[in-house]
């Protein structure tokens, strides 16, 4: 298994995104301690209700992981997850290829459909429509990436033979899918490089409109059946499950158990997982990073939890 | 007198490899070092065939690239040269430009533009017809998310569609900009609609000198030379009193005095030092360059050399605000 590293979101109104420490010190100090991966999440029109009411501020997570590109070498750089129906998918494209291309091909584009309604309106995209916007996003994406001129007709978008060059590296980009849907799934199986599920306590599935999986056996049966509906592409797809247990970032937590639980995720099948930050400082969030590290991201016992 | 560079992959004639990470962090740490005042990347996501062939400019996400350049200088300013508005939307953008803004350590400038490219218009969603419209719906309500802890407002395109329109009930943009309220904005255009809005709004305005077919193709009025740039940065003073702003707060600049760079094929400094003299003469204070792309060691050379040879001679050259003195020349 691969470690990936959430720089920390921060909940409600107060306080700044940064406060958490200089992204570029941590992304280095993630990559000297052992990590495989940096991601971050997407909000960029989040309501004051829904940051008053347990919403959370970010970055723009394509900025932020230019900027990373710029002081890392080997971390992988995701988004995680970037809501597709939010953008029209050329410059969605045109974004992932930049981070690609000034990273030398290790950027993941992780995907999702979205559930905040007041940020579709304020995007300007309908949400009832949103699962087709994503479908036409997954059309639109490698085309764009291969370089090649093309024309596009799609039920909310159209395209007529453009062009976008210079193309990205990996050809094309890795996509990894969220959520926990029948439709995710079968997406995944069919048209992706990643499945990232969903597990945790039951309010994060009321707020995020997926249905609910738990991370033992369900999760391994899930896994197993995505594999095998992906035919010939199952065993090469990656699946990327968060471990958000709040007790690895203290300071004298028992390793011993998160290498236990971590184990079990292996176990089922999980090839990546990521770890959300936890807000705090420069200082709080360096410790944790090295401690993981040495731990579990970049010891040689890693590999036994995978 | 300053002078800012759009990156290599603008040349029309780019080479992937001036895109790749070392290539581009090298350039952005030699025009640091030899003395541009910003460094610039343009926006197009989905350019047409047609345009492209034709000799349309190189292009990556410019706030991506911007980050990127960022992470490895410590004092350049961060440019969009320019930005398209109309594919953009005010909330997005708003924290996008924050985010970069927040990470370079206050360093970014926005230069902003309506976008000409009708085919890439089409593909991004957005309607020629309503791009001047569109333009000020999302510069207003971009202004009011900086400035404000939060914003509501709507757009309605003519032809609605996603990604063209929004509806908007207290927005909170996020992070809050290093530079208070928001990070300079730049206004691009040779008509008097760019002046307008950098008199009310911005920090700069930006000019292109250009042939008459260039500038039918950027759908803009045409500059031939220094004189006609004159009249235009004329127009912008009076539009900066009328708006009750002191002129000399509005900066003006001008791209196209000189042809791209290319040190193989050489430049004559002393003719564009005498020209980025007789810019400053008319109000003229940072001038825009394009550099060659087909051949990373001949950007890098271009840039060091142009550096040493007229970057830097022109920094202390003054520039001249006063504006009865220019209503009197012109």
């Amino acid at each position: 298994m691969r470690f990936m590293y959430q720089y920390p979101d921060l909940t409600g109104l107060e306080g700044d995104m940064l406060d958490s420490g200089p992204v570029g010190e941590l992304a280095r100090v993630a990559e000297d301690a052992g990590w495989d991966g940096f991601s971050f999440t997407e909000h960029p029109a989040p309501g004051v209700r829904w940051l008053q009411t347990g919403g959370h501020q970010t970055l723009d997570p394509f900025v932020a992981l230019g900027y990373v590109a710029a002081v890392t070498s080997r971390l992988k750089l995701l988004t995680y997850l970037s809501v597709l129906p939010y953008r029209n998918p050329m410059l969605l494209a045109k974004a992932a290829a930049s981070v690609d291309i000034l990273s030398g091909g290790r950027f993941i584009l992780g995907a999702g459909t979205g559930y905040n309604k007041s940020e579709f309106h304020a995007l300007g995209v309908d949400f009832d429509e949103r699962n087709s916007l994503f479908d036409e996003a997954l059309d639109v994406l490698p085309k764009h990436w291969s370089g090649e001129p093309f024309s596009y007709a799609g039920q909310h978008f159209s395209a007529r033979e453009v062009i976008a060059r210079p193309r990205p590296p990996q050809q094309p980009i890795p996509i990894w899918i969220g959520g926990n849907s029948k439709l995710t799934r079968r997406r995944v199986a069919r048209r992706a490089n990643g499945w990232m599920p969903m597990f945790g306590p039951e309010a994060l599935f009321t707020t995020t409109r997926t249905p609910a999986i738990s991370a033992g056996d369900e999760l391994a049966a899930a896994i197993a059946q995505l594999r095998a509906d992906a035919g010939e592409r199952g065993a090469e797809l990656d699946v990327a499950a968060a471990y958000t247990e709040p007790s690895v970032h203290d300071a004298d937590t028992d390793w011993g158990k998160h290498r236990d639980a971590l184990a079990s995720f292996a176990a089922a099948g999980v090839t990546w997982v990521i770890v959300p930050g936890q807000a705090g400082t420069r200082d709080s969030c360096a410790a944790f990073l090295e401690r993981f590290g040495k731990e579990i991201a970049g010891s040689a016992g890693s590999s036994g939890a995978g | 007198m300053r002078i800012v560079v759009q990156h290599a992959i603008g040349d029309p004639a780019w080479h992937p490899s001036v895109l790749a990470p070392p290539f581009v962090a090298d350039f952005a740490r030699l025009a640091e070092r030899h003395g541009y005042a910003g460094i610039g990347f343009t926006d197009h996501p989905a350019p047409t065939v047609r345009w492209t062939a034709a000799g349309g400019e190189g292009s990556s996400d410019p706030l991506v690239s911007l980050a990127y350049c960022a992470a490895v200088t410590s004092s350049i300013q961060l440019m969009t040269f320019v930005l398209a508005l109309p594919y953009h939307n005010p909330f997005r953008l708003a924290h996008q430009a924050a985010t970069l803004d927040a990470l370079s350590g206050g360093r970014l400038t926005l230069g902003l533009g309506t976008g000409y490219l009708r085919g890439e218009m089409h593909a991004m969603g957005a309607d020629p017809g309503s791009r001047l419209a569109s333009f000020d719906s999302c510069l207003e309500t971009m202004l009011t998310a900086w400035s404000s802890e939060s914003v509501s407002g709507s757009f309605a395109a003519p032809e609605p569609g996603p990604f063209s329109g929004w509806s908007a009930r207290e927005v909170h943009v996020q992070p809050r900009p290093v530079q208070q309220p928001h990070p300079p904005l730049w206004f691009h255009g040779n008509s008097a609609f760019g002046r307008a809005r950098a008199a009310r709004h911005g920090a700069g305005w930006i000019g292109v000198l250009s042939s008459a077919e260039l500038a039918a193709t950027m759908r803009t009025a045409h500059l031939p030379d220094l004189a006609a740039a004159g009249v235009a940065v004329a127009d912008l003073r009076r539009r900066c009193v009328a708006a009750g702003r002191d002129p000399g707060s509005v900066s003006a600049g001008l791209g196209g005095l000189w042809p791209m760079l290319d040190i193989r094929e050489g430049w004559d400094a002393e003719a564009i030092v005498e020209a980025a003299g007789a810019a400053a003469a008319i109000g003229v204070g940072t001038l825009f360059t394009t550099i060659c792309g087909d051949d990373p060691s001949a950007a890098n050379e271009t840039l060091a050399a142009f550096g040493d040879q007229v970057v830097g001679p022109v920094r202390d050259i003054d520039i001249d605000i006063d504006i009865r003195h220019e209503e009197q020349r012109i």
